[in-house]
């Protein structure tokens, strides 16, 4: 599989002393699915910012198909526009990415910003709004949108630039379980059709339904493990070490208790 | 380990206290109320009506138009005939027009009643006393006034107050039928097609998406407060309480607006604004505004002739 991204010892802080990221290196290859897994500021989000070209690293280098992404290169307006084609992302805020008068604005803005002709946007649209049947919302405005409503219109948002890289944080946050199992669906299609996309999380279902591959991150804003869906979910002590499960109470019969184990998974009782 | 004071009922006694909120506290309140009216416009504007269907820019001439007529006719019979244009564009656009002429009347009590109030007596204006209020033994003068020996209510002075509220209702209710039947992002589209810059309308479109935004935030923090009993506090505390609330949406405000850019860019956005243009007029549209033209043309004529 040809790379597609290489990042190499990066770091990353928001406040002088205070890592987001700390020597993170890995590689994402083209048509895979990799999950960013990670505690609650573990810096899960800053790593897909910095993939997509919105922070740069202070250390290290991250590469897109061999080229080094930095502020100046993205300055480049060919470079810009090849880049911005090839890689799209949801962000973890529904609402901070919806900007437009309503949710058809919002869906043509970025094939329009990508120079593709009205038409072609406007086609384009119409079929992402059948595919993430939100056809009913067309003229509604962001702010009249349910938090589900709101996650599937960033996603078609996105969608309808066809991008090749799709960078996904959170894609299950705010979700109901029926929502969720359509974005789930809508991952795999979207792999079967030939996309490479990144996800971040914390949600173990998550990487048990896709069954990627999976970049750890720890507490500490490193690197804890790059291994597959199966390696990770087995090792318990590195879930417990990472802040993924802990102990979880709940009730059989009349009778609490609780365990070290992930509670919506099969597991052992004594 | 649950500490105990969890496992027993409360057993304090409710001490009735007089609800007052400080001025800070009531005006973002207010501000909360506006928008949520904001937000119920988009609800109106959303139907299916005449109006609703009528291009942004028309609607604007067809307003510019309402409102010079209703400011050069002068007979109260003509005013009326305005009125019934309203009423019959709020039906077809399915408006409760009472609704509207229900805001209006505060305007018209506020800049028409009250202040023209005085007209109605024979001491400011003359004419045939209709009501009589006072009688003198004999009429006074006082410097350059002359007080009449019989003070009244005129039919010339009632008829002048009836003329001005009807302006004023007229007017407003127009105003506020034409707000009420377009959504903001169709001012947005409108101001668009007048060639106003894109990136001023990008900020007005993300100014007026964050108070929303904003003001929900800020509408759950004061429902919070009150889920935990606040009705009255200490004026000092309540001022750093509601400082608080404005201070904590500045910087939630300054945050969304990063994430927002950043989101943007990320689309490809680089300083140009690029959208869709709407489909041009229809014939309906063209029906309707010179249906309005031709009434008001008449209702002028009816004035100064009928």
């Amino acid at each position: 599989m040809d790379e597609i991204f290489n990042i190499e010892q990066v770091s990353f802080q928001y406040v002088p002393g205070v890592y987001a990221l700390q020597q993170v290196s890995f590689r994402i290859y083209e048509n895979e699915i990799l999950t960013i897994l990670g505690s609650n500021g573990s810096g899960k989000s800053t790593l897909l910012q910095m993939l997509c070209g919105l922070l740069f690293p202070m250390e290290g280098s991250i590469y897109y198909r061999g080229q080094q992404l930095t502020e100046k290169r993205l300055k480049d307006r060919d470079f810009q526009h090849d880049f911005r084609s090839q890689v799209g992302f949801v962000f973890q805020q529904s609402e901070v990415q919806l900007f437009c008068p309503t949710v058809f604005d919002e869906l043509v803005f970025g094939p329009l910003q990508l120079d593709f002709s009205e038409q072609e946007a406007i086609r384009r649209s119409e079929e992402i709004m059948q595919l993430m049947r939100i056809e009913h919302l067309r003229n509604r405005p962001s702010y009249m949108l349910s938090g589900g409503e709101r996650k599937k219109v960033a996603i078609a948002a996105v969608l309808t630039m066809n991008p090749q890289v799709i960078l996904i944080d959170e894609p299950m946050g705010g979700l109901d379980p029926k929502s969720r199992s359509f974005v789930i669906d809508l991952l795999f299609e979207l792999h079967q059709a030939g996309k490479t996309i990144v996800l971040a999380t914390h949600h173990l279902e998550l990487v048990s339904s896709l069954q990627s591959r999976v970049v750890l991150l720890n507490e500490e804003h490193r690197l804890a493990k790059v291994a597959s869906a199966d390696e990770i979910m087995q090792d318990t002590e590195l879930l417990v070490r990472t802040n993924l499960i802990g102990e979880y109470a709940h009730k059989h019969h009349d009778k609490v208790h609780k365990h070290l184990w992930y509670p919506f998974t099969p597991h052992p009782h004594e | 380990m649950i500490p105990p004071f969890l496992r027993q009922p409360n057993d304090t006694k409710y001490v009735r206290r007089k609800p007052r909120a400080h001025y800070i506290t009531k005006t973002l309140l207010s501000l909360v109320r506006v928008i949520s009216l904001a937000i119920s416009r988009f609800y109106l504007s959303e139907q299916k009506g005449l109006l609703q269907r009528t291009p942004e820019v028309l609607k604007v001439w067809m307003m510019l138009t309402f409102l010079v007529v209703v400011s050069v006719v002068h007979r109260v019979e003509s005013q009326l005939i305005l009125l019934a244009v309203s009423l019959g564009l709020s039906l077809l656009s399915q408006i409760n027009f009472w609704n509207i002429v229900r805001q209006a009347l505060l305007y018209v009590l506020l800049f028409g009643l009250l202040i023209t109030l005085p007209a109605s007596l024979n001491v400011f204006n003359g004419g045939k006393i209709i009501f009589s209020l006072v009688t003198f033994e004999h009429p006074h003068r006082w410097w350059i006034y002359s007080i009449p020996k019989e003070i009244g209510i005129t039919r010339e002075g009632l008829e002048y107050i009836v003329r001005i509220c009807l302006k004023i209702l007229n007017s407003v209710s127009f105003v506020l039928l034409i707000l009420s039947t377009t959504g903001f992002e169709n001012v947005i589209r409108g101001l668009r097609s007048m060639r106003i810059p894109h990136f001023f309308l990008l900020v007005l479109t993300l100014a007026y998406k964050y108070i929303v935004i904003l003001s929900q935030q800020l509408y759950h923090s004061f429902q919070a407060m009150s889920l935990r009993g606040w009705n009255r506090t200490q004026s000092d505390l309540e001022k750093e309480i509601a400082a608080g609330r404005i201070g904590f949406l500045f910087r939630k405000g300054w945050e969304h607006y990063d994430l927002t850019y950043k989101a943007m860019i990320a689309r490809g956005f680089t300083g140009e604004f690029k959208m869709v243009r709407k489909n041009g007029y229809k014939t309906e549209n063209y029906l309707v505004g010179w249906a309005l033209f031709v009434m008001m043309v008449v209702v002028l004529f009816f004035d100064r002739h009928g």
